[in-house]
C-alpha cells in the first residue's frame, strides 16, 4: 500500500527525469556486456559463461592501476586492453581447441574457467569489496535530482563505444567478414574468409567490451570477485530476446531487459522488476523465438 | 605420520581427557602447574564460511580465533591443556554446515563447536548439536537461536552476537532525536533484513516516529540508483538501509554520488559493518550507526587484541565485530573452563551461564537466563577511516526469548 501511494507521488517532473537519466544509464552498461556476450555468441555460438568474469576482471584492472595512481581515463583504455588480450588467450588456449566439439564443450569449458577466475582473484586479492572511485564528486543538480557528473560521462562513452562497434560491424570490411561468418561460417570460409583469425578477433573484441565495462561500472559498483553475476544474468537475457541475428537486436535488447528494470523498479518495486522482466523475456521468446527484430536480422544475409 | 598411527594417538588422547575430565580435582591440579602436556589438547571446531559470499567473514573468524588460540596457549593453555583448531569450511550453505558440524561433533569429536554466520547456516547446526550434546557457541548471527521449541533455553547453545532488540532499541530513538521520525527504510529481501525492520519499527513507533516507506531490493543487485532517487523525493528525514555486504557497498557509493547524503540522514545496521569498509571508504564518511565493537574502544584486552591482529595479519583496515567476537569467544572460554575445572558440556556450560569479564568489546556477561551476551552497544561516527565512538548506550540484555526462532 505504501508502494500504491508513492506511486501516485512519484508524478513529479525531476524525479520523473531523473528515473529517465537512470534507465538511460543502466541500459548504457548493460548494452556494453551484452554486445560482447552477443558477438561471442554470434559468431562462434560459443556461450561464454565466463564473461561476467571478464567484467570482473576489467573493474580489477581498473582498481589495480588506479591504486598505484595511474590516470583514471587511462585505466578505462588499459582495461579494455588487458582483458581483450585475455581472451585471445582463453580463445587461442581454450575455445578454439573444443568448439568444434560442439556448444556444451565451451559452455562447460567457460563456466569452469568463470569458477577459475573468481577464485583466483580472491586468492590473490581477497574476498573484500576494493576501493575504486571516480575523478568527480557530485555533479549538476535539476529540479531538486543531482545528476551525477561521472555518471553522466559515463552513460556518453559507453554509447559512444556501442555507437563504435556497430560502425565496426556495418561499415568496414572487418564487418562485412564477421556478418558472413555469422550468417554461415562454412560458406565465408569457402569465399576466402579467415573465420580462424575472425573467432579469434571477435573473441578478443567481446572480452574488451566486457573489459570496458567492468572498467566504467566500477565506481559505481562493488568491485569483488563474485561482482560479475548480476551482469551476466541480465546480459544473458539480453541475448535471448535479441538472438544471433543483428547487432541492432541486441543494443535493443538491453533497452527493454535494463530499460525495464529501471523503470519498473522506479515506479513500483525492485522485487517485481526482477520478475516481471523474466515474464517479458519469456514472452519475447514465444513471440519471436528467432529473436528480436529478425526482420531487420535478414538485411545483413543479402 | 599415517593414518592408522594418528587415530591411535586420537584415541590415547580422548581417553586420558575423559580421566581428567571425570577428576575435576584432577584438571586443576594440572592447571595449577601450568605443565604444557597435562593431557592432550583440547580440540575446538570452527566452521567458518572460507569460501562463498560470507568468504570474508569466514577469513577474519579463522584469523580472530588461531590469534587467540595462539595467546592461550602461550600463556598454558586451559587447565593446562592445549587449544587444537579443526577448522571446517561450511562455504555458507546450510547443507554443507550439517554436514561439516557432523563432521566436527562425531568425527573429529570436538570438546566444543563455535561458527556459522549466517541465520540459515545456524539453523542447520542446531540439531546435531543438540544430538551430539556438544557446547556450541555462535558468535556473529544476532538472532535469538538459544531457546528450546518449549521456550525453555537451550542449556548447551550460547549466541555472542548482539541482537536487533539490543542494537536498536537506545539507537533508533537517538537518531529520531538528532534527525527526525520520517524514516524510509531500504534492505535486501531476505530474512535478516526483515527481522531487523520489524524490531525498527516498533522502537520507531515508540519513539513518536512513523514509516515513510519499507522496501526490498533482491540480494545481489548492482543498481540502486532507481530506489536511491525514489528515497531521495520520498520526504522522509532518515534512510534505515539493512542493504548488506557487496549490494550496501553500491547502496551507498551510489547514494553517496547521487546527492542523497545531502538531503537526509544516511544510517543503517549490516550497510555500514567494518568487514565491508575496504569498499566503502570515503563513501560512508560522516555515517553514525550502532555497534557492539569498534577497534577504537579503550580497554586493555581491546589494545592488546588490536595490536596482535594487525601485527599477525598486516591487517590497517578498521577491525570489526567478526573478528572481535571470535577473540572473545575463545577468553570466556579460558575463564568458564577454569571455574568448572573442566570442558565437560555440562559442567562447562553451567559455568558460562552468568560468566562476567572485559572483552575486546568492553564488559559483557553471559545472561543466565538466555544464554544471549549482554554488552554495550555504541553509537559510532565514521571519520577518517576510523568507527569514532560518538556515545556508549551501555550494557543492554536481549529481553528474555523474544523473537527467539529454532526448527
Amino acid at each position: 500500500m505504501g508502494h500504491l501511494a508513492m506511486m501516485f507521488a512519484a508524478v513529479n517532473t525531476g524525479l520523473l527525469l531523473k528515473q529517465l537519466f537512470n534507465a538511460t544509464s543502466a541500459v548504457s552498461l548493460l548494452a556494453l556486456v551484452a554486445i560482447g556476450l552477443f558477438i561471442i555468441f554470434g559468431m562462434m555460438k560459443v556461450i561464454n559463461m565466463a564473461h561476467g568474469e571478464l567484467f570482473m576482471l576489467g573493474a580489477y584492472t581498473m582498481w589495480w592501476l588506479l591504486a598505484r595512481g595511474i590516470n583514471f581515463w587511462l585505466n578505462l583504455l588499459a582495461a579494455a586492453l588487458v582483458v581483450g588480450l585475455f581472451g585471445v588467450i582463453v580463445e587461442r588456449l581454450i575455445v578454439q581447441r573444443l568448439y568444434v566439439r560442439g556448444d556444451l564443450s565451451t559452455l562447460l569449458a567457460t563456466f569452469g574457467l568463470s569458477i577459475l577466475l573468481q577464485r583466483g582473484v580472491a586468492i590473490a586479492f581477497g574476498d573484500r569489496p576494493q576501493f575504486v572511485t571516480s575523478p568527480f564528486t557530485g555533479g549538476p543538480t535539476l529540479l531538486g535530482n543531482t545528476y551525477p557528473t561521472y555518471q553522466i560521462i559515463a552513460t556518453v562513452l559507453a554509447f559512444a563505444v556501442i555507437a563504435a562497434v556497430v560502425v565496426l560491424f556495418l561499415k568496414t570490411d572487418f564487418g562485412l567478414r564477421a556478418r558472413a561468418t555469422i550468417v554461415n561460417p562454412a560458406m565465408a570460409a569457402a569465399l576466402a574468409v579467415n573465420t580462424v583469425r575472425m573467432n579469434a578477433l571477435s573473441f578478443a573484441l567481446g572480452s574488451a567490451l566486457a573489459g570496458f565495462a567492468g572498467a566504467l561500472a566500477a565506481p559505481l559498483v562493488s568491485v569483488v570477485p563474485a561482482m560479475g553475476l548480476d551482469w551476466v544474468i541480465r546480459a544473458f537475457l539480453v541475448v535471448i530476446v535479441a538472438g544471433a541475428g543483428s547487432i541492432w537486436a541486441a543494443a535493443g535488447g538491453a533497452a527493454i531487459v535494463g530499460g525495464w528494470e529501471a523503470g519498473f523498479t522506479a515506479i513500483y518495486d525492485a522485487t517485481y522488476a526482477q520478475i516481471t522482466v523474466l515474464a517479458i523475456v519469456w514472452a519475447l521468446v514465444l513471440l519471436r523465438p528467432r529473436g528480436l527484430f529478425s526482420g531487420t536480422g535478414r538485411r545483413w544475409r543479402r | 605420520m599415517n593414518n592408522l598411527s594418528r587415530r591411535r594417538i586420537l584415541q590415547l588422547g580422548a581417553a586420558s581427557g575423559a580421566l581428567l575430565a571425570s577428576r575435576p580435582e584432577l584438571g586443576r591440579l594440572a592447571a595449577a602447574q601450568a605443565t604444557p602436556a597435562a593431557g592432550p589438547p583440547i580440540t575446538i571446531g570452527l566452521l567458518a564460511p572460507v569460501t562463498g559470499v560470507f568468504a570474508d567473514f569466514g577469513d577474519l573468524m579463522t584469523k580472530a580465533t588461531n590469534l587467540a588460540v595462539e595467546k592461550v596457549n602461550a600463556e598454558g593453555g586451559i587447565l593446562g591443556r592445549q587449544l587444537s583448531v579443526i577448522a571446517e569450511d561450511d562455504q555458507g550453505d546450510p547443507a554443507v554446515a550439517t554436514e561439516r558440524a557432523r563432521k566436527l561433533l562425531v568425527q573429529d569429536n570436538v570438546d566444543i563447536l563455535m561458527g556459522t554466520v549466517s541465520s540459515a547456516t545456524t539453523l542447520a547446526v542446531l540439531p546435531l548439536v543438540n544430538e551430539a550434546q556438544k557446547v556450541f557457541f555462535y558468535p556473529l548471527d544476532g538472532e535469538d537461536k538459544t531457546c528450546l521449541p518449549d521456550g525453555s533455553t537451550n542449556p548447551l547453545v550460547f549466541g555472542l552476537g548482539d541482537t536487533p532488540q539490543q542494537r536498536l532499541v537506545s539507537f533508533v530513538p537517538t537518531i529520531v532525536e538528532q534527525a527526525g521520525g520520517d524514516w524510509y527504510f531500504i534492505g535486501n529481501d531476505y530474512v535478516f533484513p526483515r527481522s531487523v525492520n520489524a524490531v525498527a519499527i516498533d522502537f520507531l513507533n515508540e519513539a513518536g516516529g512513523t514509516v515513510v516507506a519499507e522496501e526490498y531490493v533482491p540480494l545481489g543487485t548492482s543498481d540502486y540508483r532507481p530506489v536511491i532517487d525514489k528515497i531521495a523525493n520520498s520526504g522522509a528525514t532518515v534512510v534505515f538501509s539493512t542493504t548488506v555486504g557487496t549490494d550496501g557497498v553500491a547502496f551507498t557509493k551510489q547514494a553517496r554520488e547521487g546527492g542523497l547524503f545531502d538531503r537526509m540522514t544516511v544510517t543503517g545496521v549490516a550497510t555500514f559493518a567494518p568487514e565491508v569498509y575496504s569498499g566503502l571508504q570515503g563513501f560512508a564518511e560522516g555515517v553514525l550507526t550502532a555497534d557492539r565493537y569498534s577497534d577504537q574502544i579503550d580497554n586493555e584486552v581491546n589494545a592488546e587484541f588490536v595490536a596482535a591482529f594487525r601485527e599477525a595479519y598486516d591487517y590497517q583496515l578498521p577491525i570489526g565485530g567478526t573478528a572481535a567476537a571470535c577473540y572473545g569467544a575463545i577468553l570466556l572460554w579460558r575463564e568458564a573452563a577454569t571455574i568448572a575445572g573442566s570442558f565437560d558440556p555440562e559442567p562447562f556450560a553451567k559455568a558460562c551461564e552468568g560468566l562476567a569479564m572485559t572483552l575486546p568489546q568492553g564488559d559483557v556477561e553471559i545472561d543466565a537466563d538466555n544464554h544471549l551476551l549482554t554488552q554495550h552497544i555504541y553509537l559510532l561516527r565514521i571519520e577518517n577511516d576510523t568507527y569514532q565512538i560518538d556515545e556508549d548506550f551501555g550494557e543492554i540484555t536481549h529481553p528474555g526469548h523474544e523473537g527467539c526462532s529454532v526448527v
